[in-house]
């Protein structure tokens, strides 16, 4: 006890200098984690009292077609969107890096730029772009014989849109980082390689990505858990509102993160919404945890 | 190590503990907190607080700017100069924030206390029951005050015989033609449009010519709506026994008639920017719309010389005339400045402000004093919208009662699936009324 009084007062400074930030935190951060929790165990009306119902809310939302179709969409757009954001944006970084001087720094700023452009402009500009018969890219598509595709309105086509805009505002922003690691790489393992007879290709499967590879993985994992957050591109690029109906034709372009917002603001059902909301903190914790697994194992083997 | 992190933990939980004690949201301080309360007492009409009262007063930002705004302002200043108890807090929002900030003001305790509401948003404020029952105060009012509002209109703003709103603005649609694209397709603009055979015989002739006849309406079902109602009888929404007042036939004959007509179109939204770029570049003849729109479209007279008209959308026949219409009503929250606001919401939709309103900025409103005076009779844009109300149907029935939230779009994703071959116009319109019953009756 003493101790412990004695330790208090010597560091009650620093446990000061700290408040500021755990009362942010607090507020931010846990209070509203704590206050969605209540909201999605209870059967949430304005001034009414507090009504527990368990996980009723839980299981209702599980079971719901939308959601499950929502989930599925997100399941296509995650593993289609990282796996080919990252290898462009990789491919990039390797070219980029290849380069000297002035065209090292053009390209870099010029891949770097879309990521600077807020979300909601990059999506009504690409919906323009991809709006049929007069669109940007159904006209160059024209060019080569390819009829006009309805992108934003064709199931078939529409999760392809979106990874087009997600791929082409992302891959600045990896490319920067992925570059810092390139950097970082000794070029005597190159000349050593060389020596060796090893060709490009191999180079690059052999040293750059090994040496990479804690870059790569930070890389991936916060792809992944940026993608299935999406919210802003469909939500516009399927003219999506609460009133008049979200996620596009079929629901082409809904997700989770809409789905919740939809439940929350279109039907004012803030349980169900709240309890959305967990279950996808779980399924990005357990893909987390996965990745994280994944490459302990991957680090132990070597 | 250990005591240190337990302690800050510790100091966390507590903080939060603290902040969930202190920020429940106060329970409104109203008399009529339940919306099927029927046994209220009246209170006195135009009572004024006696306190000074600031009321805020959240209005769609479309009529907070320009010309709209100086009116408000306007109003705002004589009602003030005539009620000096009680400030006007004029906030502005786009209309997908005013709802979304009243389900958020529900939550936290903190709402407005008059805010401009649309129809289709009722069935959200009843679930929140934030809006307070006007039906007292409402009778209270001289007859002239109360026989001054469109009756159907009016009706539409009560749920259980309670009101919860004051009829204030309204639309209905027409139809906009490009009368450059029609003229080089050898159509005579002032011959108009019979009906949906003539106006079939024009699109083909505009897009014999290399134009479009019309964008995609089967993306929604508020334009489609628009063209079912051409014909005799037409309504949407559910009659007492909860099934759907939707004709099926009539219905997949409004398919056909669309999915035919779209051939000949464009594929680009009817909601889409690319639409209203196509009619003032020339490239698209119809453009079915709202009064809104006649605002982009007279500013492209001048910019870029474009020669427009409006008419009626046409009907089956001769005798019919299509459209859809929505209105916007004054509502007030539970709590307590009630007195206050009810004073500045029936100041805002009498017909004299009315009047000012509708022939200063041609907007219409559904006040049938006002649209009788004359100087709203001049305005042209204002006489077409009350013409067409006369025949349109109601945009998004049921009002007050829960849908489910996908209601819109699993009617949606049918008109698209018959566009897209998965249903014909006849399976298509079964699949929609049975949709709608079902949703209405299991919500």
């Amino acid at each position: 006890m003493q101790k412990t009084r004695k330790r208090l007062s010597h560091y009650w400074p620093n446990y000061v200098m700290l408040l500021p930030f755990f009362t942010v935190f607090a507020i931010f951060f846990i209070y509203p984690i704590i206050s969605g929790f209540s909201m999605s165990i209870q059967h949430w009306r304005p001034n009414a009292s507090f009504d527990f119902v368990g996980a009723a809310n839980y299981i209702k939302v599980l079971q719901s077609p939308r959601f499950i179709k929502a989930m599925t969409n997100l399941a296509i757009y995650v593993f289609t969107t990282v796996p080919i954001g990252i290898m462009v944006a990789f491919g990039l970084a390797i070219l980029v890096n290849s380069f000297q001087g002035k065209w090292s720094q053009f390209f870099r700023s010029a891949y770097f730029i879309p990521s600077m452009i807020p979300i909601f402009l990059a999506a009504t500009v690409w919906r323009w772009m991809l709006a049929p018969d007069y669109g940007t890219i159904n006209l160059l598509l024209g060019l080569v014989g390819i009829p006009s595709i309805d992108w934003l309105r064709n199931p078939q086509f529409m999760i392809s849109a979106l990874v087009m805009v997600d791929v082409w505002r992302s891959v600045g922003f990896n490319m920067i980082i992925l570059l810092a690691g390139l950097k970082n790489i000794p070029e005597m393992y190159y000349d050593a390689a060389k020596v060796d007879g090893a060709n490009t290709l191999q180079q690059i499967f052999h040293i750059t990505i090994p040496q990479v590879e804690p870059i790569l993985f930070l890389v991936t994992v916060n792809g992944f858990i940026s993608a299935m957050q999406i919210f802003d591109a469909p939500w516009i690029m399927s003219d999506s509102n609460y009133s008049m109906g979200y996620g596009g034709f079929l629901q082409g372009m809904l997700f989770p993160v809409m789905e919740m917002m939809g439940r929350a603001f279109g039907s004012s059902n803030f349980s169900e919404a709240s309890a959305l909301g967990f279950i996808l903190l779980v399924i990005i914790l357990i893909i987390t945890l996965i990745l994280f697994a994944l490459r302990a194992r991957y680090t132990q083997e070597m | 190590m250990k005591i240190k992190f337990y302690t800050a933990l510790f100091c966390l939980l507590l903080v939060s503990l603290l902040l969930g004690a202190c920020a429940a949201p106060s329970a409104p301080n109203s008399t009529n907190n339940n919306m099927n309360s029927s046994d209220d007492t009246p209170s006195e009409p135009g009572q004024a607080a006696e306190e000074p009262v600031t009321l805020d007063f959240w209005i769609y930002s479309d009529y907070a700017t320009g010309p709209a705004l100086e009116m408000q302002n306007t109003f705002i200043s004589e009602f003030e100069a005539a009620n000096p108890n009680i400030k006007i807090n004029l906030i502005s929002k786009p209309g997908t924030d005013i709802g979304a900030g009243l389900i958020a003001g529900a939550v936290s305790g903190e709402m407005p206390d008059v805010f401009v509401h649309g129809l289709g948003d009722t069935p959200t404020y009843s679930t929140l029951n934030i809006l307070e029952n006007l039906t007292p105060m409402f009778e209270a009012m001289p007859e002239s005050y109360k026989n001054q509002f469109i009756p159907e209109v009016l009706e539409k703003a009560k749920s259980d015989g309670n009101l919860y709103g004051l009829p204030y603005t309204g639309y209905s649609t027409m139809l906009y033609r490009n009368l450059k694209v029609l003229k080089d397709a050898g159509i005579d603009p002032d011959a108009g449009i019979t009906d949906w055979e003539d106006w079939m015989n024009q699109m083909q002739k505009v897009n014999a010519n290399g134009a479009a006849s019309i964008p995609v309406l089967t993306i929604n079902w508020w334009p489609v709506e628009g063209i079912y109602a051409g014909q005799k009888d037409s309504m949407t929404g559910f009659d007492e026994q909860g099934n759907s007042n939707l004709d099926v036939d009539k219905l997949a004959d409004t398919i056909s008639f669309i999915l035919e007509a779209q051939e000949l179109g464009t594929q680009v939204g009817i909601f889409d920017q690319g639409a209203v770029d196509l009619f003032i570049s020339n490239q698209l003849a119809f453009f079915p719309g709202g009064p809104w729109s006649d605002v982009t479209f007279r500013a492209a007279v001048d910019e870029s010389g474009l020669e427009y008209d409006k008419i009626l959308i046409p009907g089956v026949s001769a005798e019919e005339h299509g459209g859809v219409k929505g209105y916007e009503y004054i509502g007030i929250t539970t709590g307590p400045n009630v007195d206050a606001a009810w004073k500045w919401a029936t100041y805002l939709t009498d017909v004299e402000q009315q009047v000012r309103w509708s022939s200063t900025l041609g907007r219409y409103v559904p006040n049938q004093e006002a649209l009788d005076s004359p100087t709203v009779k001049e305005n042209a844009l204002v006489q077409l919208t009350a013409d067409s109300a006369q025949n349109a149907v109601f945009d998004y029935p049921p009002y007050f009662k829960p849908m489910p939230p996908d209601w819109m779009a699993q009617v949606n994703d049918i008109l698209g699936g018959a566009a897209s071959g998965i249903y014909t116009p006849q399976e298509a319109a079964q699949k929609i009324v049975d949709d709608l019953t079902t949703m209405y009756n299991n919500k």
